[in-house]
């Protein structure tokens, strides 16, 4: 017969905790799942146990679940008004549903509970990080530094005082931060990823690459990293776009001059050699770069990204069949409506650039929004 | 047939068989189905105690706790209004300190583990009765099955045979099954643990429990200890965060008794099962430790089909089920999948059955189709995270096996 062994609890007096045990556990295990079927079970006999409730609202929460936690939330507080716990608790479920003045409310609470301790202000600055009230930035910035003070070695402090650095423009502090997070945890992808996005604000995309590859690595269901690749791998594709206007104007130029075998061994040097450098720039990127370009459109519609390069490419292959083969009539007529569609689409090109980046500003980043832990 | 009468001869069935996983999942699905709730979560208490794991008999769960109404469950509506008093921002009590989140008052009388028991894995289970996995069975007939067997194996192979062996895939596709079928072929030399054991039957003292584990390994060796679930066991630090201090010792304990086995060789070998190997923690798969992995991918046709006539054995199957074209329309799927599909079938002609007094209505092949149609494969999401760990976070190669996975099945 097999065995499963089955110590008994024989080796001293139980712990008191003992019939948390299975369900902290599990929570601890993030066997969110199983640990809300051994609280519901635990809470059938105690429906008012607090340990237990707190424990199903995590779990709630991390099953995305944050409407079916805020009653259990509220309850808690109810049965403890007066334990800063609750309050930090309900203040999180309220900012996963976007009930950011009540969270405020909750989180102020909170530190007025018990200034002392570091993670009732980590709980206001993340309320305040949510809210677009005049003052909100000076208020996460300043909760955060509470935070981190109360707390030097809160991990979850100093990624909260990098976010709250970055939405204040203190980008060199806020690079300090998160590098100071990766100190402590090497592998941090939250870290990684929130300093892959000042990268990608700053416009180093290659840079940002390699960091969201390595937060990615470090955790391989990071949504948010996923998604900042995204952004990197449409920035890439529009940077094409430019590329395959602009390649064909040394060969119209000198075809313009008059120069017409000049125009036309750059027009062929451009045939050849753009090929070879795409090639090469493909071969360049790691796989992981790869598949994510090649996906892009399972995830982003191209109507979104690939109207620019598409449009790019045939203004830029007209030119240089003009080139090629007529390239007397580059100094006419046809060489200047060419120069003015090229003209009016880069211009196009720009100005939709322009707006999309306010538009992003107005609703505070949809695309590179900093992931909160 | 009425449905009373079909609850009650499968209630005493189950006592007469209460090892029967398959059979308890399927009467608590009915009670489920019939309004029973509550007597559903009594079995499926059992069943999450003997395998946490069990993603139906989780989900049953949650249905059967939504169903009570129970906390966590229920009401999707969205936000209630809440308001915190006027003077929320005013001077509070001030000065009370809570460690850690956690509260030093409430006395649940409760132990949370009533209800949760731990038998002994059913013993009727043979490598012959896992479909497919040929690959997988062949190695730990080599690495676990023949040096068991055979001292003379063991003592010639001895250098060769250290280190664990790490099975590891997307969920539901018979790690955990593959472990049974390898107790039923043991017998008293197979000890399994599992999380919720480790958790729940040493209370509070993790720790000790692994110790106590293998100690009971070595005593009764030669022996196979089998760690389910691993990951939750052995979490890396990185995610376990804070508030998994508790399991660290765990984890450091683990290490101390791989490290055991490894240099003894007292005839203690360790076969380990997880999910996500990417979140153990990379200590616990050095060399002479877990060092050795399988992928344990999704069932392939025959497999499928093997895995379907287990299933569908003991119902009354009509004559046009073809078994062979059910497996072939059903790539994807896993052998949770699959059970899944066949209980709902199951409860398709029952209701049938039921509602047209005709107790000669058999499950057909169209309810088989309709129920593996409606099954979506619930290895996406393990699938999406594997391509990133290939992707990003492999430039050791451990992971190579399922990448020529992904890559075979155009996931790549
Ligand atoms: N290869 C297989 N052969 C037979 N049954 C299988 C197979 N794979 C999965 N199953 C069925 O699916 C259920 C879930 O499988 P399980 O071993 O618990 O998955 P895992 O441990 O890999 O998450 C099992 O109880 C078994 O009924
Ligand atoms: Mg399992």
């Amino acid at each position: 017969m097999p065995a499963t062994v089955t110590p008994g609890p024989a080796g001293g007096p139980p712990d008191p905790d003992d019939r948390y045990t299975l369900a902290r556990g599990l929570v601890a295990a993030q066997r969110w799942a199983a640990a809300l079927d051994a609280v519901a079970a635990g809470l059938a006999a105690a429906p008012d146990d607090p340990v237990l409730l707190g424990l199903q609202v995590r779990a709630l929460r991390a099953l995305g679940r944050s409407a079916q936690a805020l009653p259990v939330a509220q309850r808690l507080w109810t049965l403890a008004p007066e334990d800063p716990y609750p309050c930090r608790l309900l203040t999180l479920v309220l900012l996963d549903l976007g009930q950011v003045d009540a969270a405020l409310q909750a989180a102020g609470r909170a530190v007025c509970l018990d200034p002392q301790n570091g993670a009732n202000h980590l709980a206001l600055s993340r309320a305040w990080a949510d809210s677009s009230r005049p003052g909100a930035v000076e208020r996460q910035l300043a909760s955060a530094r509470i935070a981190l003070q109360l707390d030097p070695s809160s991990i979850d402090a100093q990624l909260q005082l990098g976010t709250a650095l970055a939405a204040s423009g203190e980008v060199a502090a806020a690079r300090a931060a998160y590098r100071e997070v990766l100190r402590l945890e090497p592998g941090n992808a939250a870290a990684l990823n929130n300093l892959a996005v000042l990268d990608l604000q700053a416009g180093a995309h290659r840079a940002a690459a390699r960091t969201l590859a390595a937060a990615l690595a470090a955790d391989p269901q990071d949504r948010d990293a996923q998604r900042n690749l995204d952004v990197v791998a449409v920035w890439a594709v529009r940077r094409v776009g430019w590329v395959l206007l602009a390649g064909p104007l040394p060969a119209m130029l000198a075809a313009a001059l008059g120069w017409a075998l000049v125009g036309r061994l750059l027009a062929a040097a451009v045939l050849l050699g753009g090929p070879l450098a795409a090639t090469r720039w493909w071969r360049g990127l790691t796989e992981g770069q790869r598949h994510h370009l090649r996906t892009l459109p399972r995830r982003i519609p191209p109507a979104r990204w690939l109207r620019w390069p598409v449009a790019a490419a045939l203004v830029g292959g007209a030119g240089l069949a003009l080139v090629l083969l007529a390239p007397r009539l580059v100094a006419g007529p046809a060489g200047a409506i060419w120069a003015l569609a090229a003209l009016a689409l880069a211009l196009a090109r720009v100005l939709a650039a322009t707006l999309r980046r306010s538009r992003r500003a107005e609703v505070a980043g949809r695309w590179d929004r900093v992931r909160h832990r | 047939m009425e449905l009373g009468r079909v609850l009650d001869s499968l209630r005493r069935a189950v006592e007469q068989a209460p090892d029967d996983a398959v059979l308890r999942a399927h009467l608590a699905g009915m009670l489920l189905d019939a309004g029973l709730a509550q007597e559903a979560i009594g079995h499926l208490g059992l069943l999450l105690a003997r395998d946490p794991g069990d993603p139906d008999a989780r989900a049953l769960m949650r249905r059967a706790v939504a169903a009570e109404g129970g906390p966590g469950a229920g009401d999707e509506d969205g936000p209630g209004s809440f308001d915190l008093p006027p003077d929320v921002l005013g001077p509070g009590a001030g000065g009370r300190s809570t460690a850690g989140g956690e509260f030093d008052w409430g006395a649940a009388e409760q132990d949370l583990t009533a209800g949760l028991t731990h038998e002994p894995i059913a013993t009727s289970l043979r490598l012959a009765d896992v479909g497919g996995l040929e690959e997988v069975k062949a190695e730990l007939e080599a690495a676990f099955l023949a040096p068991l067997r055979n001292p003379a194996l063991r003592e010639r192979y001895g250098a060769t045979l250290r280190g664990g062996l790490l099975l590891y895939g997307p969920p539901g596709c018979g790690k955990t099954h593959l472990a049974r079928a390898v107790a039923g072929e043991l017998g008293a030399r197979f000890i399994a643990v599992s999380l919720a054991d480790v958790l729940s039957s040493w209370l509070g003292r993790s720790e000790g429990n692994v110790a106590e584990l293998f100690a009971a390994a070595r005593a009764q060796a030669p022996t196979l200890v089998f760690l389910d679930e691993l990951d939750a066991l052995g979490r890396s630090r990185g995610a376990l965060g804070r508030s998994g201090s508790a399991l660290r010792g765990v984890v450091n304990q683990l290490l101390t008794e791989l490290d055991g086995v490894a240099s003894r060789n007292e005839g203690v070998f360790v076969l380990a099962a997880t999910n996500a190997p990417w979140d153990i923690d990379p200590a616990l798969r050095r060399p002479g430790r877990l060092d050795r992995t399988l992928f344990v991918g999704p069932p392939d046709a025959p497999a499928r089909a093997h895995i379907l006539r287990t299933h569908l054995a003991g119902l009354p199957l009509a004559a046009d089920v073809d078994v062979e074209a059910l497996a072939a329309r059903s790539a994807g799927l896993s052998g949770a999948d699959l059970a899944l599909a066949c209980r709902a079938a199951a409860q398709a002609a029952l209701r049938e059955a039921a509602r047209t007094a005709d107790p000669q209505r058999s499950v057909a092949a169209a309810d088989l189709q309709a129920a593996l149609a409606g099954v979506a494969p619930s290895t996406a999401p393990w699938f999406a995270t594997a391509r990133n760990v290939v992707l990003f976070g492999d430039e050791a190669g451990a992971y190579a096996d399922l990448a020529t996975y992904l890559r075979s099945h155009r996931m790549l």
